[in-house]
């Protein structure tokens, strides 16, 4: 049995509209005068919070056969962010089943098998959070970390595998601040049929 | 010869007292129709920011003219803000109603030898004469917090 799961990468933008409490003073004429002349425009612009998940890579379990146990496997990611002092919420969604649209599920065209996922707002699977499909998991942190390494420990040290720019050492500059995991039940697989299974994983990730 | 000697003295004294009152011609100077640069919302991927607007700058008698702009900056740019945070932007000015041709402003140095345009008898513009342009990159908009980000700037204009 072949096991493989898309995860898709999302890339969002939030766009908060946060209106300033300050007043807004109107742009003013000129008079004519001698030896000069004042006026004064008033410019501007709202932007929304970015919010990027990246780093994600396929999860291909390869072969499974009675007796092997669970299936599992990690990977560390990256959670980047405009605004580093906020949380974020992610949801997970699977290709779902007859009823849940959301049901973490992959398939051979016939049979379907349920994987669970879990996530941490750290690298690594301590303290990772089981994700209920298309439910909302808020209050996720990791931005502060983030904020450290980006600063200090990243100069020097750099990270791997999130993205550009490089630092000055030629590493990553952003590192991991998550981790998706990925767990198929032994029972899930001595059920299912042969045949080789697929299915996609999408991430939505939201700012707070 | 004394008589005469005193018309001379009587002339050189009138035409000094007739010099001493002779005006002094000032150039007048306006900048007006000017607008509110409301730059909306900017979107993801949606590339640099940028506006123009022609504005009026007259003069009387017509000449040379200089602009100064002053506004809040960080770093040496003028930036706009938002309370907390900053985002650059680069101002440009051209005398004429165009952004081709235009010169980089910044923050309160003159930008001189500006070819002025005649006001009308009124004291209003013929026509917008001058141009006010602006970018903000798509890279300090991104490196940005969410939120309303504004800026005020004073343009002031002078005869040369």
């Amino acid at each position: 049995m072949r096991l493989k799961l898309i995860i898709k990468s999302a890339i969002l933008m939030f766009v908060l509209v946060v209106f300033s409490s300050s007043t807004f003073s109107a742009t003013t004429q000129g008079t004519i005068d001698l030896y000069a002349s004042t006026g004064s425009v008033d410019i501007s612009v709202t932007s929304g919070n970015i919010i990027q998940i990246s780093g994600l890579q396929p999860v291909n379990f390869g072969p499974w056969v009675a007796g092997d146990g669970d299936l599992a496997l990690d990977q560390d990611i990256c959670i980047g962010k405009s605004d580093w002092f906020q949380g974020y919420a992610i949801v997970a969604s699977g290709d779902g089943d007859a009823f849940d649209p959301s049901a973490f599920t992959i398939t051979n065209g016939l049979d379907q098998i349920y994987y669970d996922v879990s996530w941490n707002d750290q690298t690594g699977t301590t303290g990772s959070t089981i994700v209920s499909p298309g439910s909302i998991l808020g209050s996720q942190t990791g931005f502060w970390r983030d904020f450290l390494y980006n600063y200090a420990f990243s100069f020097i040290f750099g990270g791997a595998p999130c993205d550009t720019p490089l630092n000055w050492f030629g590493n990553p500059r952003r590192p991991p601040n998550a981790n998706l995991e990925v767990r198929i039940p032994s029972a899930q697989l001595t059920g299912a049929i042969g045949g080789s299974y697929t299915g996609v994983l999408t991430l939505l990730v939201m700012p707070l | 010869m004394l008589i005469f000697q005193k018309h001379i003295a009587r002339f050189f004294i009138v035409l000094a007292t007739c010099a001493a009152f002779v005006p002094q011609v000032h150039a007048q100077i306006i900048v007006s129709e000017l607008k509110t640069f409301s730059l909306g919302r900017w979107a993801l991927n949606s590339g640099n920011i940028t506006a123009n607007q022609n504005i009026c700058v007259g003069l009387r008698p017509r000449g040379p003219y200089s602009v100064t702009v002053n506004g809040d900056t960080h770093a040496g740019s003028f930036a706009l803000k938002d309370g907390l945070n900053s985002i650059a932007y680069r101002l440009f000015f051209n005398d004429r109603p165009r952004t081709n041709g235009r010169e980089e402003l910044r923050p309160g140095q003159a930008l001189t030898g500006q070819r002025g345009r005649r006001l009308r008898a009124d004291g209003t513009c013929r026509r917008l004469s001058a141009n006010l342009s602006l970018i903000v990159r798509e890279s300090n908009i991104r490196a940005a917090a969410a939120g309303r980000y504004s800026a005020t700037i004073v343009i002031l204009v002078s005869p040369e």
